[in-house]
């Protein structure tokens, strides 16, 4: 058991480097290219035409490679109210329903966002201009909404076995 | 009606217990539009949310001044707003704390989030007030303030996401803010002498600066100064739309880190990841609101309030003042981004049904965010705080805060009195 969670926190830990770069890239991508095409329009009136699309698809896939991130680390707003006031046991408890609550919606998105890359896949939906298909980025959304609940589901775990460990 | 209470209560229930804000919305939007039409009608819509809101080029407005921000935060500019404000107050008593506003108030024309600026100017004021025998409630009690105004004054993420959610100008939002928030800077100035015309031992003063000195600390905030006139001016003439200036403004400021040679490739690295980070808590906040809305929008109740307080004929200024009072206890209770996604699509159909501009109800929402992050019980900006000042007791930030509360109280009786104050200058735009 214990092996496994360490080889599982390895993957994990290399999957969070990966999708860290990627959205360093493409974060980084998006300022340059807003930029670029703010100048080409104003001093060689020659604004990019792709920008906008490239751009709509990059942030798609910014923020669910980020969602896996903010998940891993209990990262998500919250409201810390009642915490405050409760024992570590209670607590403990109700973290694990937060989390699994969590775990539940995520996976809900999960499925949806791949019958919507099954859809896009069957009519062949794609960007107006550059007709970049759509599918690939609903299938990287399903993808990592799915690590995310994967990540969701190993916090109820971990909460749950050093729970048991300390009584 | 019944539908739409039983859906707050049970967002209520999940988020009090501990449940994140986006996913505790979206799980009672999504259950509750299922009820109320369809699971299928229900699914669909959520796929939709999912796809349509994220890959969205507007939006990326967001993570660009998230950016933004986070480059200017780690290029120690603020050290110099902080010494700007110093040189011509510091001599006062409670010049440093005073400083300390003027560093904010600074700090947010460039940067849109209000965590954040009390985050960095703590770690630069914070340290000159100690030395200098602040007592730690108002020095303290300065920087929850002053950081605030991070969200008020241009560019702001809070405007942005109110006017997605409205459909209002983004634009003439920013420009909106600017009067509220000098307003704000102020409102602390004034809360200040007052705590140390009480308690003078408080907030000694510094030393007094020299002219030359005045200068060359002015002219060292040049950098920062250039980037909001770039930024916001951009906007407010029109040549740019705030995607634009958001593009416009992070890359200004890597360009003025890479000069001030403060970012190596691991700091760059560490700077975008975070601002992803930031970007995805935001965006799973607002995917979960956008489908508590749709549920909200088919028990019809938003509409209907509206329609009910149309025909009541209530005198508008008491809708607003209920408005407001329930704005500031949602805001003691609940973290302030959710607290405006859960309301706002309540409000708004009543406010503008009432002849209200929707740029003005912005600004009075992000009052009371402002004002919902440093009251207690659990006001955000002071457990950022807390979090970099380990030996102050949360009470004592609390005690210190208090007469700038008193002072935003204030700020917001104008602001809702006077529409004019927030309208003058979006009104001037072309």
């Amino acid at each position: 058991m214990s092996t496994l969670a360490h080889k599982s926190n390895v993957m994990f830990e290399y999957l969070e480097r990966g999708l860290g770069i990627c959205i360093a890239i493409l974060l980084f991508g998006i300022m340059a290219l807003t930029f670029a095409d703010v100048i080409g329009r104003y001093v060689f009136n020659a604004p990019l035409k792709a920008t906008y699309e490239v751009i709509k698809l990059a942030m798609g896939v910014i923020v669910f490679a980020g969602l896996p991130l903010v998940t891993r680390k209990s990262g998500h707003i919250t409201v810390s109210l009642i915490e405050a006031i409760l024992g570590p046991v209670p607590r403990r408890i109700l973290n694990i329903f937060a989390s699994l609550v969590t775990a539940f919606v995520l996976g809900v998105f999960t499925w949806r966002l791949w019958v919507l890359t099954e859809r896009f896949w069957d009519y062949g939906d794609a960007t107006m201009f550059l007709r970049v298909a759509h599918y690939p980025f609903a299938f990287f959304m399903c993808l990592t909404a799915g690590i995310a609940t994967v990540f969701s589901l190993a916090n109820a775990l971990k909460l749950v076995t050093s729970g048991l460990a300390n009584g | 009606m019944l539908a739409a209470i039983l859906g707050f209560v049970c967002v209520f229930l999940l988020l009090f217990a501990g449940v994140p804000v986006g996913f505790g919305m979206a799980l009672v939007g999504i259950v509750g539009f299922a009820i109320l039409t369809s699971l299928n009608g229900a699914l669909n819509m959520m796929g939709q949310i999912l796809f349509d809101s994220v890959v969205n080029y507007e939006l990326s407005v967001l993570p660009l001044f998230v950016i933004m921000g986070n480059f200017v935060a780690q290029s120690r500019m603020a050290q110099e707003l902080y010494d700007a404000g110093y040189a011509y107050l510091g001599h006062r008593k409670g010049g440093l704390a005073m400083a300390t506003v003027i560093a904010c108030g600074g700090f947010a024309a460039v940067c849109g989030s209000s965590v954040a600026t009390a985050a960095t100017i703590s770690k630069v004021a914070m340290p000159q007030m100690r030395a200098r025998g602040y007592a730690d409630s108002l020095a303290a009690g300065s920087i929850a303030a002053g950081g605030t105004l991070g969200i008020m004054i241009p560019p702001s993420v809070i405007l942005v996401i109110y006017g997605i959610m409205t459909e209002t100008s983004i634009s003439k939002l920013f420009i909106a803010g600017i009067v509220p928030g000098l307003l704000g800077v102020l409102g602390y100035m004034t809360a200040i002498v007052y705590v140390t015309r009480r308690r003078p031992a408080d907030g000694p003063s510094g030393d007094r600066s020299s002219w030359r000195q005045r200068l060359r600390a002015t002219r060292s905030v040049g950098g920062i100064t250039s980037l909001f006139i770039l930024v916001i001016g951009g906007i407010y003439i029109g040549a740019f739309t705030p995607t634009e200036a958001a593009g416009i403004g992070a890359a200004g400021a890597f360009a003025l880190s890479l000069i001030r040679r403060t970012l190596s490739a691991r700091y760059l690295l560490a700077v975008l990841i975070d601002s992803g980070r930031t970007t995805a808590m935001i965006f799973a906040v607002l995917l979960g609101a956008l489908m508590f809305a749709n549920f909200l929008d088919v028990t019809g109740v938003p509409t209907a309030l509206a329609a009910w307080v149309g025909e009541v004929d209530l005198p508008a200024i008491l809708v607003i003042v209920v408005i407001v009072s329930i704005l500031f206890i949602l805001g003691c209770i609940l973290e302030s981004l959710s607290m405006m996604l859960l309301t706002v699509p309540m409000f708004y159909p009543i406010v503008s049904g009432l002849g209200y501009d929707l740029i003005w109800f912005g600004i009075v929402v992000v009052l009371s965010i402002e004002i919902s992050l440093i009251t207690p019980p659990i006001g955000l900006n002071i457990f950022v705080l807390r979090a970099t000042l380990q030996d102050v007791r949360t009470g004592t930030i609390f005690r210190g805060v208090l007469p700038f509360i008193s002072a935003d109280i204030v700020r917001l009786a104008i602001i809702v009195l006077i529409p004019w104050l927030s309208l003058v200058l979006p009104r001037l735009m072309l």
